[in-house]
């Protein structure tokens, strides 16, 4: 019976072809984790970034390259981000409400989640403010920053019902650190000493490199990605819940 | 000690992952995909990249499992077979 069917209809290549490729990706990484790699001579453009880093005295390389070197693409990010938050925003307001089964039994938060809010809230909101404000000396930065400081809201939401963000003030927040990024850039195009989109016009000695007032413009604009990023995604979050609430209102 | 750690992630992953497609609750299949992130970040650690590992911590296991619970609460926890 088995015999008629072809083999390739027996097996189903597209998986095989998944898995192989899973399988060959589980060894490249295994080998660069294992042997080398790490400890390879590196060249190439990122060579260059980080042997030119001391010149902006930001002690992360990684957020040299993000908003000095690649400055430009941090700004496409935040677009895309804020055209992602707009998306939502549409889809969710536009009648979707209505087809989804709706079958939560209680929408009263549970008291778990209630006092475990209250502990975490402050201490993700902190650790999200700390994230944005040591972008140029730790891992991490606006991006990371501002997710964490809208997830640490998200949660608030959840646990109390009446806490809202207000949509007008969140665009107003967002496009307030947006023209701010926009401006330092054109700053940084107008000053005769930089005369580049971007550009770190303000002073950044090699001494101060490692310190929490250093980099110059680096971190000023990555506060501004991560008011932005933080709002972006809080309406994001803002949106789905609303739109939980008015599916849970129209069941009961 | 690196290739020993890297080995428990990635049987972390697989098992997160199989937990992810085989768990008929989706509650669980959400919980495993923030599991599978978890793991991820692990692996960023040791490959010597903290900021890819604190974005993928970030996203990939808080605001996405968000976004798939926010989904869960609406959709209801058991899989329907009549969608596949």
């Amino acid at each position: 019976m088995n015999r008629r069917i072809p083999l390739r209809k027996r097996f189903r290549v597209h998986t095989l072809l998944l898995i192989a490729l899973c399988g060959w990706l589980l060894m490249l990484h295994l080998t660069l984790l294992l042997n080398h790699g790490l400890n390879a001579p590196l060249n190439g453009v990122g060579d260059i970034y980080l042997s030119r880093n001391a010149e902006t005295a930001s002690a992360n390389a990684v957020t040299t390259v993000v908003v000095s070197y690649r400055g430009f693409d941090t700004l496409g990010e935040v677009t895309v981000l804020f055209l992602a938050a707009t998306g939502v925003g549409m889809l969710f307001a536009g009648g979707l409400g209505a087809t989804p089964a709706f079958r939560d039994r209680n929408s009263q938060p549970n008291e778990v989640m209630v006092t475990g809010t209250r502990l975490l809230f402050p201490t993700l909101l902190l650790l999200g403010i700390y994230i944005v404000l040591h972008g140029h000396l730790s891992p991490g930065g606006g991006f990371q920053g501002g997710v964490i400081v809208a997830t640490a809201f998200f949660l608030r939401m959840i646990a109390d019902s009446n806490f809202n963000l207000d949509h007008a003030q969140l665009g107003w927040v967002e496009s307030f650190a947006g023209s701010s990024f926009v401006l330092f850039g054109m700053l940084g195009l107008v000053f005769v000493t930089t005369a580049s989109f971007l550009g770190n016009f303000l002073p950044h000695p090699i001494a101060a490199m490692g310190q929490l007032v250093s980099a110059g413009v680096i971190p000023l604009i990555y506060l501004f990605v991560g008011i932005k990023v933080g709002a972006e995604v809080g309406a994001i979050f803002q949106d789905m819940l609303e739109s939980n609430s008015a599916s849970s209102a129209e069941e009961h | 000690m690196t290739g020993l750690f890297a080995l428990l992630f990635f049987a972390w992953m697989i098992g997160a992952a199989l937990m992810a497609i085989r768990h008929s609750d989706l509650l669980q299949s959400a919980l495993g995909l923030a599991l599978l992130s978890l793991g991820a970040v692990g692996q960023f650690f040791l490959l010597h990249a903290p900021d890819v590992a604190l974005t993928e911590a970030a996203i990939g296991a808080a605001a996405s499992s968000f976004v798939m619970l926010m989904g869960v609460r609406q959709l209801g926890r058991t899989e329907r077979k009549e969608l596949q």
